[in-house]
């Protein structure tokens, strides 16, 4: 069975291999599959023991682009799913972090040389982040319960310039430079519940008051970012 | 065949499940321990920083009552925090490494310090406001609303009727309690101190690393060490080539101008062992990937120190032979204050039970 599988896989790979070098036969458009690749770079060649900030959230990238003209469509997809608890001996904080990054665009690649290929174009971006956490506290005066819940969602457009190396026919790697411009709206929610410990002048004993209690609050911001180009991609070409 | 894999997979989620299975201990109490007279911090008022020691450690200054000022700052590592980027409230990462706090009063020539790694403010008063009010960091909308919170908490009305004598918790005297005791984390104790001032001797490594440090490759140009501030001249930034595209531009986002980019506040040394990892971003995990940095690694850019540049203008690559790399390291080590770090009148003045 196992012997199967492996003959399928290996038989899909030369007709992939098979169908994107026949010009004559196949389609008129080529494929790109690009992944962010800087901690396996980094892995491989040993750079250096360093770790810049990266901003660029897409961590998966699709173009298809006519072969006639070279101009196509590019998508480019990042999430991120992050779920912690920590604290310590007298606070426990758990946290639920969803990042959505979504771009769709027009892009027209060139080659320069043999070896090189730049391409240019413009995208539409969508984001949503949504962070929840909650905080439980334990002290001699107060226990708390507060959930703090921030969304982001972003809408924008702006171009992008990207530079690949072309390793083979099939496999590139390069880096993009991003003037994208971004308009956000911040929500922040508080939810609390707080136990406190009341003295009551009358009895002169002490007793439990909880108080639970909703804020919320917004925002819009409008930005415009230059992305520099500190990441690269590891694109394949079929 | 196929039962036996099946019963296979079944363990192995049953264990994946057990892994995964929450087993925190219950929450103990925490209780606030305090002396009943104040401690000794050489101020005229030292209820004062007593306050601010309390508000220092206390959760209650973020808006989910989850991290504190110390959060970032640990006793231990000179008040910086031992990651490259700290958490916020909501376990968001900062865009900065938390700077040590140390030596914070000392100013030069009556000039008060720049403050943050930008420069974005130069008085203490204000300086510790912002990270409460910072939307990763604490996450407090306003400085009122904080007043307003911890005017409930029953200890914070004893400890603004001894420094103040009003129960009144105000915003104006939370920012005077957390700079009042900020400026009191003096670091004048390391063995570099009692080598310059009471004669201590050092050890021939540390002799060497103290000529290269600041004879043969002038770090002292920038790193005054023998200032406990770090520096003579206050405010001080620098852009030291660490690329030649920064993401961060550091100080230009405070100042506007294109001439600022990449630069960022030049650190001062004293604990430096302490206060991994390195640069503005965290970037170097240790003292060794400093020096490689200086070594080879100097990046060109339009604003790039001149005192990082050849005499042809070139990036001034160092070329540090590893002997020599040691023995600087060993001499930043007599810059650790091991009596700071320690000091019963800076630490967490909350237990738990």
């Amino acid at each position: 069975m196992s012997k199967r599988f492996v003959a399928a896989i290996v038989a899909s790979c030369f007709c992939v291999l098979a169908y994107g070098q026949d010009d004559s036969i196949g389609p008129k458009s080529d494929h790109y599959i690009g992944i962010q690749a800087n901690q396996l770079i980094k892995q491989i060649l040993n750079f250096s023991n360093s770790n810049p900030a990266i901003d660029n959230p897409y961590l998966l990238t699709y173009a298809v682009t006519s072969r006639r003209t070279g101009s196509g469509l590019s998508i480019g997809l990042g999430y991120n799913f992050n779920e912690t608890s920590d604290g310590d001996a007298i606070s426990r904080r758990e946290t639920e972090i969803n990042d959505f990054s979504l771009r769709v665009g027009y892009e027209k690649k060139s080659s320069l040389g043999k070896r090189w290929m730049v391409g240019f174009g413009a995208d539409i971006i969508i984001d949503k982040d949504k962070n929840v956490t909650v905080n439980i506290n334990d002290s001699e005066f107060n226990k708390s319960n507060i959930e703090t819940i921030s969304t982001a969602k972003g809408f924008g457009l702006g171009p992008r310039l990207s530079l690949n190396f072309k390793i083979t026919d099939r496999i590139m790697l390069g880096t993009e430079a991003t003037y994208y411009f971004r308009r956000v709206k911040n929500s922040f929610a508080v939810n609390s519940t707080i136990t406190t410990m009341e003295f009551d002048p009358n009895t002169g004993n002490t007793f439990p008051v909880t108080r639970t209690d909703h804020t919320e609050t917004s925002d819009k911001t409008k930005r415009l970012q230059f992305s520099v180009p500190a990441v690269l991609f590891l694109t394949v070409k079929f | 065949m196929k039962t036996r894999t099946l019963l296979l997979s079944l363990l192995m989620l049953a264990l994946f499940c057990n892994a995964c299975k929450n087993d925190d201990p219950e929450l103990q109490t925490a209780y606030l321990e305090l002396p009943g007279q104040p401690l000794d911090y050489g101020q005229f008022n030292d209820h004062i920083p007593t306050l601010g020691r309390v508000l220092f450690y206390d959760p209650q200054l973020s808006v989910n009552n989850s991290v504190s000022c110390a959060t970032c700052h640990k006793q231990v590592l000179a008040f910086s925090d031992n990651t490259a980027l700290s958490k916020g409230f909501e376990n968001r990462l900062t865009t900065r490494n938390s700077m040590p706090i140390q030596n914070l009063a000392v100013s030069s020539f009556g000039i008060p310090a720049s403050l943050f790694w930008d420069g974005r403010e130069n008085n203490l008063r204000q300086m510790v406001m912002r990270p409460i009010v910072n939307h990763i960091e604490m996450g407090i909308s306003d400085p009122e609303v904080l007043a307003r919170k911890l005017s409930v908490v029953p200890y914070y009305r004893d400890l603004f009727k001894n420094a103040y004598g009003t129960e009144e918790v105000t915003s104006a005297g939370i920012a005077e309690g957390l700079s009042s005791f900020l400026a009191s984390i003096t670091s004048t104790n390391t063995k570099f101190d009692r080598h310059n001032f009471q004669g201590e001797k050092l050890t021939a490594l540390e002799e060497k690393g103290k000529a290269l440090f600041i004879g043969t490759y002038d770090c002292n140009a920038c790193h005054q060490v023998q200032n406990p501030s770090g520096y003579i001249f206050a405010g001080t930034f620098s852009n030291i080539g660490l690329e030649d595209n920064y993401a961060d531009n550091g100080l230009e986002n405070t100042t506007g101008h294109r001439s600022d980019a990449g630069k960022f506040k030049i650190p001062s040394l004293r604990n430096v062992m302490l206060t991994a990892p390195y640069m503005h971003d965290g970037r170097f995990s240790t003292l060794e990937a400093v020096m490689d940095h200086y070594s080879e690694g100097i990046e060109d850019h339009p604003n790039l120190d001149p005192r990082l540049r050849s005499a042809t203008g070139e990036p001034l690559n160092m070329h540090i032979p590893e002997d020599d790399k040691t023995a600087i390291i060993a001499f930043l080590n007599t810059l650790t204050d091991t009596h700071m770090i320690t000091d019963p009148k800076f630490s967490n003045p909350f237990k738990a039970r």
